[in-house]
């Protein structure tokens, strides 16, 4: 960047509450942007560490990450970081934020990104000195019981996971909470050998992203890693015994004993910052567009702890681009060029696409992505149909009609008038219980607009890029539930099934009806064919190919040549021999 | 009959070339390279002496508009006269020389100091910067060192595991292959590539693993790669600490990038991410494996990030403790056939032989010490191709260009823009053997001697220096750009000498090379014809340097260096009017700009037309069949080409071979934004949209549409 600060103007304060992973992009978004010198930021991180990535924790738990592994790079050079001081009060007036440690930090710009707590539910046994509320602080927690959401956190759960009961036998972890979260956990604390029960409230795991026939298939991948899980299950209770826990008690009686209780029953944003300044918090911090609360536009929020016009979804992809989204604009207003082009590295992704609404579970074994909407019926029913219901066959057909035509018709600006009549997504589904899958898939005009997978294997990454890059999809979206396509031809083999227009030895464009030739006349030999036709002479690859060929000639035509004709193949120059 | 090698790529196979009564004849020689082996092209290659329309008088372009034969010496007159106009209305650095590694090491040597010396230019380039520039780049910066393999590419054979990132060697070098079988019977062979190629597809049956990423995410595949080999622990921290500087900031880097948000940016399941990187930990020195390597070709470094992606690459093999271990390592597969040397003497902008740096003034000294000159009379460093490109006919740039080697009309990116740059030049002078798609547009057309008809040197690509034999007497009329250099100095009075003779040209080479990090100064045209050398051949006794490294890397403290690189975005992205990507490469027929295979009837039946391969799915949503003409347009151009339906490319990318000029040319269509630290251009994906040709021609959206 060529830009040199104005020397006569005072620098941008820009002051950054929270020190996690949006508020770490924010920092080298910024960087990337914004030349030496124009701002001065200061950042007040609450957690004494380097920030680390949070997704990962739950990788650790599992064993599939080391703890060390997850610290994410330095601020860039010129921020200042406060490791270990937190934000206690925003003095809008003054346009001063107040640490902790009685330090005052004025600022131009302030950046909230506190990100979000763990949700500790309301039960008898977790409410501590601050009382039945579900904002109780997760440090009052009994013995055995913990939240994962920080480092601390999980070097907690790793020491508690360890060894065996008394008995001998494995040592009993309940997972409170079937998400997401819940699930990683679950999945990596069973990895670990501990004998694992997820309660879930909901009918199915994951029932905020899963339909009921996956989310069953999932709760049979669950079954078959020895995972248990009870739905529909409300916890009444944790009973503690001598200061840790020792179960939970459902609704109904039930009381599921346990030796460590995790929780992952959702997050709460953190807003007590913004409340105490008197900015609007609804479920987050409420800001606009231009992610600024609209009572003061020297503050923004972004990440877990912001509600934008978009609402609040918790999942770390919506804070990077809206990290991305305040850095680029801040350093439009502060005079920097666009040093990096129009995007990071996922400027591939369609403008305007919410393409950051992907859930994808990281469980080895429970192989679950989610992403955009797919309608829980089968798409707009047809009045004039029975009653039946949504499975009727007009409506079906008829939407086959509409979806290959917007299709057809697709392309360059396709999101003309046309779409004014665009129905409700299609939805094609492919259930295989056994097989452990169910794949749901909703398509518009040519688009995926949202899938639901379970068991997808390696098809998952396809279907991901085709939804967030809005690449056009087969006319038939049927083909996008099988790898490939589904149209894969089986290749022929064996040398009599192959074509004799078939290029076996590649490096030299040699045909199996060119080695037939060369066989004809008199070469029964590898080296004469190789004299002959260059076959084999290149990388060597097709040696067994041919003779395999060779075989399979011999066996139909053993006699002795009847005297090698002399003539060349006729599309063939001789090679010389090795001189 | 002469021993020499291949005129094709850098893996450069022994050949024998044997004047007959039926013509000149080719056979393979054993070589540890090719191993006997020799592919269609080699075989063949001897029809290129004596093609129908070989240059054989040089060609001036006379007031009618068109190349008339001269006698060499009008030609001569008239490219030093209108130099001197060209000098005297605009300066020195008007003129311009673009070189080409398919040279010897004689004459790319000698190109650059008859830019530096006899023209006086800063302006000098080559087409490397095209291949190996990149590759380079990131070796210098973490090995303080660049050639391209830094072991013997036979070490290859007794590896475990091999990954293999942008290189579809089966076709571009195939008796290459044949190195490959160990890590094949191992189940150890990684191929990073978007497309199913002959060389994803030796990963079949157990043989390893095919990665299809998207185009252009090479980088973040490596990141994805690194991340999992130092979260599950597989890294190698004895090494780390005992040989290399940067390993936390990297680690540190690459613990954003895990396997899931890998697979979304690349569309490479986490799995498989997580699988290869298991497998080449498993074959690392230190896991107790059997030795692994890296290998990085064109697909990964041709980008606008391409320095980057490859400091990725060197990252997770430095990680794995791979460099300087024998029987593991990094290395870069060079393409042209002497794409190493070519790079190493003096071609390129910002370097004199050996080497080194044209703004070390330690370096000029010495160099200017061996030609003669005053130091302070050597230019300073010009601009890589593509910027030199964009000068050419400005009004402050370039009015004259000298070309060698070299056929920009086909394989430059933006190549229509470049023909219409050429035709503003006053004076474009165009050395080659046959009247290429650029040779067609020169005022003045030499005709050079090609490889089985010329002495000199070639480096292939794991170093070593081979001796090139003139087999056959060339063509009367024809002579040496070593005999023009010598011509053109004399008459334009320059200092120093201009040997025509090459084993003359090497000595010199030779001492303006010793002391540089890509030392010849043992090497002579004897050495050099009883035993190819790898170098550093630091002095007239030394045996040469097969492998590099092992003590200690080639930077000031020894140590290797990781850099932290952040993952960048395809420059010319999918937009709504341009909805494929489009990767270009080469078919197993051709080689480069098609000058020399274009003109083989055997090779043009084997592949007598551009393609567009593409997937069924996709041609079917189209309305493309197999073998209809497709127009294919990106921001810059549109090409139609036959279409070849083909479910081994990945279905929201398509295929072009780079090979073809005219209406089929690929480059009509590349991006020519560049690498900012290697000045490589962005040739491996740009946005296209794909049409049936006889579809109604879109209408061009206006620049305000244009979708970031």
């Amino acid at each position: 960047m060529s830009a040199t600060p104005p020397p006569h103007l005072p620098r941008h304060r820009i002051v950054v509450v929270g020190h996690g992973m949006v508020a770490a992009r924010f920092l080298d978004e910024l960087d990337r942007r914004v030349p030496p010198g124009f701002c001065e930021v200061t950042v007040l991180g609450a957690e004494p560490h380097a920030p680390y990535n949070r997704l990962l924790l739950s990788e650790v738990v599992a064993g599939r990450a080391d703890l060390h592994g997850l610290t994410l790079p330095d601020a860039p050079r010129d921020v200042r970081v406060l490791a270990g001081v937190s934000a206690r009060r925003i003095r809008r007036g003054e346009r001063v934020v107040e640490d902790d440690r009685g330090g005052r930090h004025g600022y131009d710009t302030l950046v909230l990104a506190t990100g979000a707590q763990p949700r500790v539910p309301s039960l008898p046994g977790l409410t501590g000195p601050t009382g039945p509320t579900d904002r109780a602080d997760p440090a009052d927690l009994p013995r055995g019981v913990h939240a994962l959401r920080t480092l601390d956190d999980c070097r907690e759960i790793l020491a508690a996971a360890g060894g065996t009961r008394p008995d001998g036998s494995p040592r009993r972890a309940t997972v409170l909470g079937g998400g997401v979260l819940g699930l990683e956990a679950a999945r990596g604390l069973a990895a670990r050998g501990l004998a694992v029960t997820i309660v879930h409230s909901g009918a199915h795991p994951m029932d905020r992203q899963l339909d009921a026939a996956s989310g069953a298939v999932l709760r049979r991948c669950l079954s078959d890693r020895r995972i248990r899980i009870a739905t529909r299950a409300r916890a009444q209770e944790v009973t503690v015994s001598d200061g840790a826990v020792s179960g939970v008690r459902l609704g109904g009686g039930r009381h599921v004993e346990t030796d460590l209780l995790v929780l992952t029953a959702g997050v709460i944003p953190r807003t007590d910052l913004a409340e105490y300044a008197g900015l609007d918090v609804d479920r987050g911090v409420v800001v606009g567009a231009d992610l600024r609360t609209p009572a003061d536009p020297r503050i923004a929020a972004i990440g877990d702890c912001a509600r934008t016009p978009d609402g609040w979804s918790g999942l770390l992809a919506p804070g990077w681009e809206q990290a991305g989204a305040l850095a680029r604009d801040l350093a439009a207003a502060l005079g920097g060029e666009p040093t990096v082009g129009p995007g990071g590295p996922s400027s591939g992704r369609r403008v305007g696409a919410a393409a950051t609404d992907v859930v994808r579970l990281k469980a080895e074994g429970l192989d679950v992505v989610a992403f955009g909407a797919v309608p829980d019926d089968w798409g707009p029913d047809d009045d004039e149909t029975d009653a039946a219901g949504p499975t009727g066959a007009g409506a079906a057909a008829e939407d086959v009609g509409a979806s290959v035509e917007s299709a057809g018709s697709g392309g360059s600006g396709g999101s003309g008038a046309s779409a004014a009549v665009s129905a409700a997504p299609r939805v094609v589904t492919l259930l295989d219980v056994q097989g452990r899958r169910s794949l749901r898939l909703a398509v518009r005009d040519g688009r995926l607009v949202g899938g639901v997978l379970v068991g997808a294997g390696a098809l998952a990454a396809d279907l991901l890029v085709a939804y967030e890059r809005g690449t056009a999809i087969p006319l038939d979206p049927a083909r996008l539930l099988l790898k490939g396509g589904g149209g894969g031809v089986p290749v022929a083999t064996s040398p009599a099934s192959i074509p004799g227009s078939a290029t076996i030895c590649r490096c030299n464009g040699v045909t199996k009806s060119a080695i037939v030739t060369a066989f004809e006349h008199g070469e029964r030999t590898l080296a004469g064919v190789a004299g002959r036709t260059r076959a084999t002479t290149g990388c060597g690859g097709c040696t067994s190919a041919v003779e395999g060929i060779l075989e399979w000639l011999e066996a139909a035509d053993p006699a002795p040549p009847p005297g090698a004709r002399e003539e060349t193949p006729a599309a063939l120059t001789p090679a010389p021999s090795g001189a | 009959m002469a021993d020499t090698h291949c005129p094709y790529c850098a893996l450069q196979c022994a050949m024998s070339v044997t004047p007959t009564a039926d013509g000149v004849q080719v056979a393979p020689r054993d070589f540890p390279t090719n191993r006997g082996g020799l592919c269609q092209k080699g075989w063949t290659s001897a029809a290129v002496l004596d093609v129908p329309d070989r240059l054989t008088t040089p060609l001036v372009r006379g007031g009618d508009g068109e190349l008339h034969p001269v006698g060499w010496d009008e030609a001569l007159d008239v490219v030093v006269a209108r130099l001197r106009e060209t000098w005297a209305r605009r300066g020195r650095d008007a003129v311009g020389v673009f070189g080409g590694g398919g040279l010897t090491n004689e004459k790319a040597y000698t190109l650059g100091k008859f830019a530096r010396v006899a023209l006086r230019t800063r302006y000098v380039d080559y087409n490397g910067r095209f291949c190996m520039s990149s590759a380079a780049a990131a070796g210098n910066r973490a090995f303080g060192l660049d050639r391209g393999l830094p072991f013997p590419l036979t070490d290859l054979g007794g590896a475990q595991a091999v990954l293999l990132l942008g290189s579809n060697l089966a076709e571009t070098m195939p008796p290459c292959v044949a190195h490959l079988a160990g890590a094949r019977a191992a189940g150890g062979l990684v191929v990073v590539d978007p497309r199913r190629t002959p060389t994803a597809a030796l990963t079949d049956d157990g043989a390893g693993i095919h990665l299809q990423p998207l185009p252009g995410t090479d980088l973040q595949l490596l990141l994805g790669l690194t991340h999992v080999v130092w979260a599950e622990g597989l890294a190698d921290e004895a090494y780390l600490a005992e040989r290399v500087n940067g390993a936390d900031a990297v680690r540190r880097e690459v613990a954003q990038w895990w396997p899931e948000r890998v697979e979304r940016e690349t569309g490479v399941p986490a799995e498989q991410v997580r699988a290869a990187a298991r497998l080449l930990a498993a074959a690392a020195p230190a896991r107790g494996g059997g030795g692994a390597y890296v290998l990085t070709g064109r697909g990964a470094e041709q980008h606008a990030h391409g320095t980057d992606t490859v400091t990725a690459a060197i990252d997770l093999a430095l990680a794995l403790g791979l460099p300087g271990v024998v029987g593991s390592g990094y290395g870069c597969l060079t393409g042209q056939g002497n794409g190493q040397g070519g790079r190493e003497h003096g071609q390129k902008a910002d370097q004199l032989p050996g080497y080194r740096s044209i703004e070390d003034p330690a370096a000029r000294a010495h160099v200017a010490g061996v030609w003669g000159v005053d130091p302070d009379d050597l230019p300073g460093a010009g601009v890589p191709a593509v910027a030199m490109l964009d000068l050419l006919g400005r009004p402050d740039g370039l009015a004259a260009l000298f070309v060698h080697a070299s056929n920009l009309v086909v394989s430059a990116p933006d190549a229509t823009a470049v023909a219409r740059r050429l035709g503003e030049l006053d004076l474009l002078v165009v050395c080659d053997v046959v009247p290429s798609e650029t040779a067609r547009l020169a005022d003045v057309v030499l005709p050079v001697t090609q490889w089985a008809e010329e002495d000199g040197t070639m480096t292939s690509l794991e170093g070593r220096v081979l001796r090139r034999s003139r087999a056959v007497a060339p063509p009367s009329g024809v002579r040496s750009e070593l005999e023009i250099w010598h011509d053109l100095a004399a008459r334009l009075d320059a200092p120093g000498t201009f040997s025509p003779d090459p084993d003359e040209v090497l000595a010199e080479l030779a001492a303006a090379s010793a002391g540089g990090r890509a030392d010849y100064a043992g090497v002579t045209g004897e050495r050099a014809a009883a035993q190819a050398l790898y170098w550093p051949v630091p002095a007239p006794g030394h045996d040469g340097t097969p492998r590099l490294f092992l003590d200690r890397f080639a930077t000031p403290d020894g140590r290797a260096v990781m850099h932290p690189v952040r993952a960048a975005a395809v420059a010319d992205d999918l937009r709504e009017d341009a909805e494929l990507y489009l990767v270009t490469g080469r078919v197993l027929a051709h080689y480069q700009s098609g000058a020399q295979t274009r003109r083989v009837r055997e090779l043009t039946r084997a592949a007598p037309r551009g393609h567009v391969q593409i997937h069924p799915l996709t041609a079917h949503r189209l309305g493309i069949e197999e073998g209809s003409d497709v127009r294919v347009t990106s921001a810059r151009g549109t090409s139609v080409v036959p279409a070849r339906l083909s479910d081994d490319i990945r279905a929201d990318t398509v295929f072009m071979p780079f090979h073809y000029a005219g209406a089929e040319s690929a480059n009509a269509l590349t991006n020519p934004a560049v690498d900012p630290i290697s000045g490589m251009p962005e040739f491996k994906v740009c946005a296209v949209d794909v049409a049936p040709a006889d579809a109604e021609r879109p209408a061009a959206p206006p620049p305000s549409e244009v979708f970031a």
